[in-house]
């Protein structure tokens, strides 16, 4: 090889490495993103680490009416000096976009449908799901109602001003991590993305398609017994609305042994599952896919709060405590601001990133916080159509009816390429498609509602605990609520809020129903008078905590609670209350974190006994031996340190696979109903009852205390391979049962750390995490209604969306330990002393 | 030579600074023209390396925890932090040393020609 063949072979190398080495930094290469984007020292990830929140700052917002005094304290908690409410909505957009920029994007994307368009194909069945749910045009047509020129239009506007701003403000190597990763670019924020988030809190908090699971639950063991079992009345009643009683109503009424297969619910079923055979185990509706039993039971841990009277409180004060549980997320689902606008409003609490507003807060009079009340607000109808390939109208009193709406929805991925195209047809109720060999429509509250933000805004200039609620009355329809407030004057109140849809005929809305009659429509809503409701009751206390809210003796209207809303944390805080009448702040911090279960009170001395009576009888399992001696050394508290709630847990889950083993289909192999727990409560007292009897054996008819024995030995026997040996390393509870609030990707790497916690299932603390979900106390705060309020508060994570922040993971340790930080209130800019200060932005036009 | 060096290191440092992930590869063909001579592909590959460093290091000036960051980003991809590091320096070596080898050759190519 010659001199210049060598060089040129040389320089083709290099060329190669150049070229190849600069495409896959600036284009990637497979599954490789731009290496360069991420990995630049100036530009990549490196230049999201440091600072993110220098001590001084000034920025524009072209539309500002005036300058705008942003203090930060050391809490990172922005305190917003504004003085029209349109510059507060602003600098709000702006300080949210400042620190989740990003989060404000993912979740509008996932009410929007368009999740596919930022991280890729990956999310498509996630954007089918809501757009086949109607979501995005249900968002376009309550913006299209609200308007620019509205006051609440106005106020969304003015929010997407800030936000725009901010990301005006940004060049590409300061856009938020997860930005660099997908290779996307930040979009512009309009209005209709604050709609679309707030749609999504409709659909994570007012999805229930129980009728579903009731039909496929006749479908699988007749009428009488699914009936029995589905209903929507708890077989214990402590309700939000207060009886005024010292204890719970307990109703345990017998349940009909499942019998045969109700041929009309089978038929309609395997109509609903033709040509869908993956679906078998889930929710027949295959337009609801996310719906899955295991996330479901972790998705009921649900919220709590409550209000103490002046008369109860050691002080002589109203108190007010509030903790919603939600999907454990970095960054938190909540983001804590507060707002002074002298003269119109003052308010302080969590936004959500992409809302203007404050769900969950304080004014200078008035606190109030929110719990699900997982009304039943979904209803589905069995449609006739014209032409099953390509329909135009549906039946209607005898008229083909042409569809309200005919809209293709056309999903992109992250080149702006199609990736997949879906027609979805309208009736007069809602969206419509096909499941198997039916069509089926919907009307869903959260589609039509729209003035929410309206209550808001009216609620934040209330005095007073009642006018609060009231405001909130008057606009709040989904999804339902259960309000509760507390006012200086010692005013406490709860009212479960929201639009709740009168049935025709039977008035409940557990039956699909036949969509060619007009009469099976809905005729009305219920008038707030009869919404649940509460205001200083002689007991001296309000609590909910996703419980039934009405006892059904005391009205018997159908609202229709989630079956998958638990009875114990209500049971537990009332068992709280009810024991101190001289409640203090402190008290109410250690509620939240409560390790008591009513749950495991009730259902652990079953299972030891059970077990017991097997031993005594002759079985000489050692497991069986082993195990009923842990559990009955167990003091049924969920202290991070027990040893016995791993083996409760996992013991209910056995008995609740053996006993339901009914609806398991022979096809599946998997459970396709779960009812309630506390349906237990009814069945252990029945110890012959024909549900204890597992089919799969079929020369022996099992009664409760073999099938409980069976779950417990059942359930040691899979710890011991899981954990080892209990008594060489004991099943600790935060050691097997971690919190651990996960990215909003999904990175393993952006995720917290595993943390200890006290509570578990049903406790008051419900945080628990499972392979499938990670759900729990999203934000704890606790309110003293002196001559103003003092509030305590924290959440797990931290102010920054932004994994190398700091102010990333903050205040996780104080959240999994139970504790609570003074939270500031200044009036003004001034008040906030300089030691307490951690930055300053000047907002100017 | 030196000095040669000390400017690519200097053209590194504002290029990978101010035109980011396109900064070592132009920087990279510059070095190819000032080491026409000779040692273009180590030069660039060196001084592309020891930019991104001490932007780095500006990096960690900022209060950016270096180590725990690349741990944190190198978990999402089941890489170590090191490899995060790593790879962080061996790409704008690798851009700049590719461009830099490329430009010496034909350079050194044309000047072979004409004598």
């Amino acid at each position: 090889m010659s001199m210049t063949t060598g060089r040129l072979v040389t320089a083709a190398l290099c060329a190669a490495v150049g070229i190849g080495t600069t495409y896959v930094g600036v284009v990637g290469a497979g599954p490789l993103p731009p290496l360069g984007g991420l990995l630049s020292p100036a530009v990549g990830l490196w230049a999201n680490a440091g600072n993110d929140l220098p001590a001084t700052a000034t920025s524009s917002i072209p539309q500002l009416d005036a300058a705008v005094d942003v203090r930060y304290d050391s809490r990172s908690v922005p305190h917003i000096f504004a003085t029209t409410d349109a510059d507060a909505m602003r600098a709000l957009g702006y300080v949210t976009a400042r620190d989740r920029l990003f989060q404000l994007e993912i979740q509008s994307r996932a009410g929007e449908g368009t999740l596919t368009e930022l991280v890729g194909d990956v999310a498509l069945p996630a954007d089918q799901e809501t757009r086949r749910l109607g979501m995005p045009r249900s968002a376009e047509r309550k913006w299209r109602d609200i308007g620019a020129t509205t006051p609440s239009g106005k106020l969304l506007l003015a929010y997407a001003d800030g936000v725009n701003a901010y990301r005006a403000s940004l060049s590409p190597g300061q856009w938020p991590v997860e930005y660099k990763l997908l290779d996307r670019t930040p979009r512009e924020w309009l209005p209709l993305h604050s709609v679309h988030v707030l749609n999504r809190m409709g659909y994570t908090l007012a999805r229930g398609p129980g009728e579903l699971e009731l039909l496929e639950a006749r479908a699988l063991v007749g009428d009488a017994a699914a009936n029995a079992l589905m209903e929507e009345n708890s077989p214990v009643q402590e309700p939000i609305q207060p009886m005024n009683r010292n204890a719970a109503r307990v109703a345990l009424s017998s349940i009909p042994a499942p019998g045969a297969p109700d041929s009309l619910a089978a038929r309609m079923v395997a109509s609903l599952r033709a040509n869908t055979p993956d679906m078998s185990g889930m929710s027949p509706l295959s337009w609801l896919k996310d719906i899955d039993p295991t996330v479901e039971q972790a998705r009921a841990f649900a919220s709590n709060n409550w209000a103490v009277a002046p008369s109860r409180s050691a002080n002589g004060r109203a108190l007010l405590a509030g903790d919603p549980h939600l999907e454990l997320t970095l960054p938190s689902i909540w983001y804590e601001v507060h707002i002074v606008v002298p003269g119109s409003f003052e308010i302080g609490g969590v936004s959500i990133p992409g809302l203007p507003g404050v769900p969950i807060g304080y004014s200078r009079a008035v606190a109030w916080s929110a719990t699900n009340t997982g009304a039943d607000v979904m209803d589905f109808w069995r449609e006739k159509v014209d032409n099953d390939a390509a329909p135009t109208a549906y039946a209607l009193d005898g008229v083909m009816t042409k569809f309200t709406d005919t809209r293709i929805e056309t999903y992109r991925g992250k080149g702006g390429n199609v990736i997949d195209v879906d027609t979805i047809y309208y009736t007069h109720r809602g969206p419509m498609q096909r499941q198997g060999r039916e069509w089926l429509s919907m009307r869903w509250t959260v589609l039509e509602s729209g003035t929410e933000l309206q209550g808001y805004f009216a609620a934040f200039h209330a005095t007073t605990a009642p006018a609060f609620l009231d405001s909130m009355a008057k606009y709040y329809q989904a999804p339902a609520q259960n309000f509760i407030t507390a006012d200086t004057s010692g005013t406490i109140m709860i009212r479960s809020t929201g639009r709740y849809p009168v049935r025709a005929d039977s008035g409940r809305g557990t039956e699909v129903r036949d969509g060619w009659l007009r009469a099976n429509d809905w005729i009305g809503d219920w008038p707030v008078s009869r919404y649940p409701q509460g205001r200083s009751p002689v007991q001296g206390y309000l609590a909910s905590a996703n419980q039934q809210p009405i006892d059904p003796q005391q009205d018997a209207l159908y609202l229709g609670p989630d079956p998958n809303f638990e009875i114990w944390r209500a049971l537990q805080i009332n068992r709280l209350l009810r024991a101190d009448s001289t409640v203090t702040v402190d008290d109410m911090r250690s509620f939240h974190t409560n390790p008591g279960s009513v749950r495991a009170d009730l259902l652990v001395p079953a299972l030891v006994s059970a077990a017991q009576a097997r031993l005594a009888a002759g079985d000489t399992s050692a497991s069986l031996g082993a195990a009923a001696t842990l559990l009955a050394s167990w003091n049924r508290q969920y202290t991070r340190d027990n040893t016995g709630a791993r083996l409760f847990e996992t013991a209910v889950a056995q008995t609740t696979a053996l006993l339901y083993d009914e609806f398991i289909t022979d096809e599946s192999r998997m459970r396709s109903v779960t009812p309630s727990e506390s349906r237990l409560l009814q069945l252990l007292g029945d110890s012959a009852n024909g549900w204890w009897d597992d089919r799969r054996t079929s020369d022996v008819r099992e009664d409760r205390n073999v099938i409980l024995a069976k779950a417990l030995r059942s359930a040691y026997d899979t710890l011991v391979t899981e954990y080892g040996d209990p008594a060489r390393t004991p099943w600790t509870w935060g050691r097997v049962a971690p919190a651990r609030p996960n990215h909003l990707l999904r990175l393993a790497g952006f995720a917290a750390p595993e943390m200890p916690i006290d509570g578990g299932r049903g406790t008051l603390n419900p945080s628990v995490g499972s392979k499938r979900a990670n759900f729990g106390a999203s934000w704890r705060m606790v309110v003293e209604m002196d001559k103003e309020p003092r509030i305590r508060a924290v959440y797990p994570g931290g102010q920054s969306g932004n994994p190398a922040s700091t102010r990333y993971l903050d205040r996780y340790a104080m959240w999994a330990n139970g504790q609570l930080d003074s939270v500031r209130t200044p009036r003004s800019a001034k008040d906030l002393p300089a030691a307490d200060t951690r930055a300053v932005l000047t907002l100017t036009r | 030579m030196w000095m040669n060096f000390i400017s690519a290191v200097l053209l590194q440092f504002v290029a990978q600074r101010f035109l980011g992930v396109w900064g070592a590869a132009v920087a990279g063909l510059l070095t190819g023209v000032l080491f026409r001579q000779g040692g273009a592909i180590r030069a660039g590959a060196l001084s592309a390396a020891l930019a991104a460093t001490v932007l780095l290091v500006v990096a960690a000036e900022r209060g950016a925890a270096l180590t725990e960051l690349a741990a944190m980003i190198g978990r999402n991809f089941s890489l170590p932090g090191w490899a995060v590091l790593v790879a962080t320096l061996a790409l704008p070596a690798l851009q700049a040393g590719g461009f830099a080898g490329l430009v010496s050759g034909v350079l050194r190519k044309e000047r072979v020609a004409i004598s």
